[in-house]
């Protein structure tokens, strides 16, 4: 069997690890551990053994080790071959359904919903979600349970940051354009206020905000598990919605939802002449959409200091860096560039620890205070972020700080 | 192979994932840049002295042979775990202990990478010079085993020019310290300059202490394109005869050209630019700005292609960057490189490349030329397909013949890489049987049961 696992855009020849050694410098679990055996190096390094059969290694040795990854995608960046490490596991997962690949698709099964909605599945039967989890985990991992576990938890309650900044003056920028807003798993079950704010902030910027199609999850998360074949679908739904609704302008508020859809032009889903071109024109990160729209503080709402954390995913979230610091103003505190919140897909439930300890570095970045907070503009980064934050810092999504006015 | 009770004594010596015996984690730690395979026995990821003094005193009695690694960008192999051994990661120890702005020095372990190093010296007004291609993704105690070179040794010099004193520990667990914090010292045998290039084979640096100058207060670079090599050779000749010394002279060759624009995002030369040199200097704000005029001034009449002047640091790193993803990016011109970083007289060097690519086109195979042309360090890789039997055979036999021609030149099978593994066949052609046996014999008195990276380097 060979393994193509190379994001193939162009070019016959399957690009290789030259073994250079670039991508170490830029992978968050590598910097956090020091452990050479977690460098994207050696998990294209694995795949190749596996492949020549060179080392005697099984399929499920290579997979398990090489599967730790948080798919932040920092290494394809930095790889001259331009080699991606998510691609790369994907597909063995997809070739060798170990037992985590096993446990993602219980956990979905499960659920009927997606890895984000799992907090709204632990608020509601917290019991039979952790019971459902160590049956499929085998015994030794209790402790990884509860740190996935965790992780769910941060994400139940209503957010803990308080608005505290309203509009003071719209933008019309969007001069009666047709737009929807694709939600996301995570604002669809578990943050219904960030699509409702979004909502406003959209029709107030003037946009012709037709109601949300059918869309479905982005199915970025169902391909770092390896379910190729839910992965398709997902994006086939989103397709046929966006064609349905006459191919609007598309809001996101979740970078990992948007780098998700954004990959869909990649892929053949049959798009018709140009189209694939259209739908990255429309595409568009809900902060570039608001123009110069005003905020004015809530003083008595206020935090201290406001911190922003740089998802991974994405256009590098550029833009929500800079409304917030257009809202913030001299409030504004740290602003990560390179610092990987640690969530990574299946590897919080394979080996929640080392997420933790990617989290750790990030924390120690942003040198938070209590009272202070951490604003982002990923569901993911929002999750891991609560679940790991020191005493006293409150994490969220940016538009969790914007009021209803 | 370790015997259970070796593993038992190395897990309780590195306790927790510090030792790994998984087999998976040890082919991860086999190989190295050269893409040469290997399989150890196990990693240990020691975090003090103390721990590697243990270390080398239990593998002396034990007789089992240690691979030193940093972060195995070496490309001749000298990491290797072609028979096995046991694979000590020295990435752990990477703390910064001590950066002197009076005494002109600092002191790290060998685990830090070389470019904090830098940045945390540059942050007190201090400067460590070497700069490998690797700077970012190499360690301290790789390039002092290597002797790494770099971009900036024409004016600068080599990793071993910046090495005051180092602290070993030898097989025994003796712990060495050789030179120290002055910046002249004459005492006795140079035994730093010994270690200095050793290639693990000597024992393993848990620390050194680096020569620093002042940070220069500015730098600029200019990147030129030829249409031809002997343009460019012209042109470099004319900066030297021009009375510049820059901090950095390097080339690329039409073959190189074409790895980076297929690999970079966008390449600033036009069509018609068969080689470019790349040209930096460094010093006071208003002797930069006056040399990099008069560089400017010698280079026109050399008929260039275009010329791209760097007056600031963002514009010199887009040019820099594009020399660091040469190596990578040959990649592009075919998937198996030979690799060879050979040096010769410095007024040789158009001689050699013109010599170089004749080979490589006689044999039918891609031979480009790169590198450090202000110091004669000409990188010169065979690109092929090392499935195709043809190619094969032509690219081992041209690389043979490169090596001869840069010989018969005067010049060395390796300026800056080490010998490692994939040298080694070569290295009689150069160094005699007296010397080679002096070597053996200097390596007996650190090694006397030979556990340090047996095989390697000379
Ligand atoms: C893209 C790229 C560009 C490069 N550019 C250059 C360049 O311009 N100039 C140049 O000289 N090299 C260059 N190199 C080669 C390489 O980076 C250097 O040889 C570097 O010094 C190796 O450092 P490392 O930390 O990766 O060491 P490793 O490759 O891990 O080890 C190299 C050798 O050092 C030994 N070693 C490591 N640490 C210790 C220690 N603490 N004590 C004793 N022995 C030890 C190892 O046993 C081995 O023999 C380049 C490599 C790449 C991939
Ligand atoms: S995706 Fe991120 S965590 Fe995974 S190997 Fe690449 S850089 Fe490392
Ligand atoms: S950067 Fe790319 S080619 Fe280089 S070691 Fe990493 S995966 Fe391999």
């Amino acid at each position: 069997m060979t393994l193509a696992y190379h994001c193939l855009h162009e070019g016959e020849r399957p690009k290789e690890c030259v073994h250079c050694g670039r991508c170490l410098a830029a992978c968050p679990l590598f910097s956090a551990t020091n452990l050479e055996e977690l460098a994207p190096r050696a998990k294209f390094q694995l795949a190749r053994a596996l492949e020549s059969g060179a080392g005697g290694l099984s399929a499920g040795q290579v997979t398990e080790l090489a599967s730790r990854c948080l798919s932040c995608g920092r290494c394809e960046k930095a790889c001259p071959e331009g080699l991606c490490a998510p691609d790369l596991i994907a597909r063995l997962r997809s070739a060798s359904p170990g037992w985590q690949a096993l446990v993602w698709k219980n956990w979905i099964g499960r659920a009927g919903l997606l890895w984000p909605a799992g907090g709204m599945l632990a608020k509601l039967v917290p019991q039979a979600l952790e019971k459902a989890l160590t049956r499929v985990l085998p015994a030794p991992l209790d402790e990884r349970a509860g740190l996935a576990l965790h992780a769910l938890r941060a994400m139940r309650a209503k957010s803990p940051v308080r608005p505290w900044l309203r509009v003071r003056r719209f933008d019309p920028c969007g001069k009666g354009t047709k737009a929807v807003l694709f939600a996301g798993c995570t604002a669809e079950h578990a943050r219904p206020e960030w699509t409702r704010t979004a909502e406003r902030l959209l029709r107030g910027a003037e946009y012709d905000l037709a109601p949300a199609p059918d869309f479905g999850c982005c199915g970025c998360t169902l391909g770092h598990a390896g379910c190729k074949a839910e992965q398709r679908a997902a994006q086939e739904r989103n397709l046929a919605a966006w064609r349905a609704a006459g191919r609007p302008l598309l809001a996101t508020f979740c970078a990992t939802c948007r780098c998700g859809l954004r990959s869909y032009a990649s892929v053949d889903l049959g798009w018709e002449p140009f189209e694939a071109e259209a739908w990255m024109k429309a595409v568009q990160p809900l902060s570039s959409l608001i123009g110069e729209t005003e905020f004015s503080v809530i003083e008595e709402a206020a935090p201290a200091r406001v911190h922003y954390h740089r998802p991974c995913h994405g256009a590098g979230g550029g833009q929500d860096e800079d409304l917030l610091r257009r809202m913030a103003g001299q409030r504004i505190g740290r602003a990560s560039r390179d610092v990987c919140c640690g969530l990574g897909g299946v590897l919080q439930v394979a080996a929640p620890e080392l997420g933790a300890r990617v989290a750790a570095d990030a924390w120690n970045f942003f040198a938070a205070l209590p009272g202070e907070q951490v604003l982002t503009g990923c569901s993911g980064c929002v999750l891991q972020l609560a679940s790991t934050r020191p005493e006293g810092v409150d994490v969220g999504h940016w538009l969790d700080a914007v009021a209803r006015n | 192979m370790l015997t259970p009770a070796q593993k038992k004594f190395l897990a309780s010596l590195f306790p927790g994932e510090a030792a790994s015996f998984d087999e998976a984690a040890c082919f991860v730690h086999g190989s190295d840049a050269s893409r040469l395979p290997g399989m150890p026995w196990g990693v240990v990821r020691p975090t003090s002295a103390e721990q590697v003094a243990e270390l080398l005193a239990w593998a002396q009695r034990e007789r089992v042979p240690l691979l030193p690694r940093g972060r195995a960008t070496g490309v001749a192999g000298a990491a290797v775990a072609a028979n096995g051994g046991l694979v000590v990661s020295l990435l752990r120890m990477n703390r910064i202990l001590e950066i002197s702005p009076g005494d002109f020095l600092a002191r790290c372990e060998p685990g830090v990478i070389t470019a904090d190093l830098q940045k945390a010296c540059a942050a007190k007004g201090r400067f460590y010079p070497p700069d490998p291609g690797s700077v970012g993704i190499s360690t301290i105690g790789g390039n002092i085993a290597t002797c790494a070179g770099g971009m900036r040794a024409v004016k600068y010099g080599v990793t071993r020019d910046w090495v005051l004193g180092l602290t070993a520990v030898l097989p025994g667990g003796a712990v060495v310290r050789t030179g120290g914090r002055c910046h002249k010292d004459v005492a006795g045998l140079d035994l730093t300059r010994l270690l200095v290039g050793s290639e693990g084979t000597l024992g393993i640096v848990v620390e050194a202490t680096l020569r620093l100058i002042p940070l220069p207060e500015a730098s600029a670079s200019l990147l030129a394109g030829f249409a031809d090599m002997g343009a460019l050779m012209r042109a470099a000749q004319a900066v030297f005869g021009g009375g510049l010394l820059p901090t950095a002279m390097e080339f690329f060759d039409q073959g190189t050209l074409r790895a980076l624009s297929l690999t970079a995002e966008s390449v600033p030369w036009p069509s018609g630019t068969a080689a470019a040199l790349l040209l930096r200097l460094d010093g006071s704000a208003g002797a930069v700005a006056a040399e990099l005029g008069k560089l400017d001034a010698l280079l026109t009449p050399c008929a260039p292609t275009f010329r791209e002047l760097a007056p600031d640091p963002a514009a010199e790193e887009r040019l820099w960057e594009l020399r660091r993803l040469v190596s990578p990016a040959l990649y592009k011109l075919g998937p198996d490189k030979l690799a060879d970083d050979l040096a010769v007289p410095r007024g040789v060097i158009a001689e050699a490349v013109a010599a170089f690519t004749a080979i490589g086109e006689r044999r039918g195979v891609t031979v480009v030329c790169f590198g450090h042309l202000g110091d004669g360090n000409v990188h010169t890789d065979v690109m092929y397909d090392a499935a195709d039997p043809r190619q094969n055979e032509a690219a081992h036999a041209a690389k043979d013949e490169i090596l001869a021609a840069a010989l018969g030149l005067g010049g060395t099978i390796t300026g800056e890489h080490g010998v490692g593994l994939a040298k080694l066949p070569h290295l009689p052609g150069q160094i005699g049987a007296a010397e080679r046996g002096l070597m053996r014999r200097l390596k007996a008195a650190f090694d006397p049961l030979g556990v340090m990276n047996p095989g390697k380097a000379y």
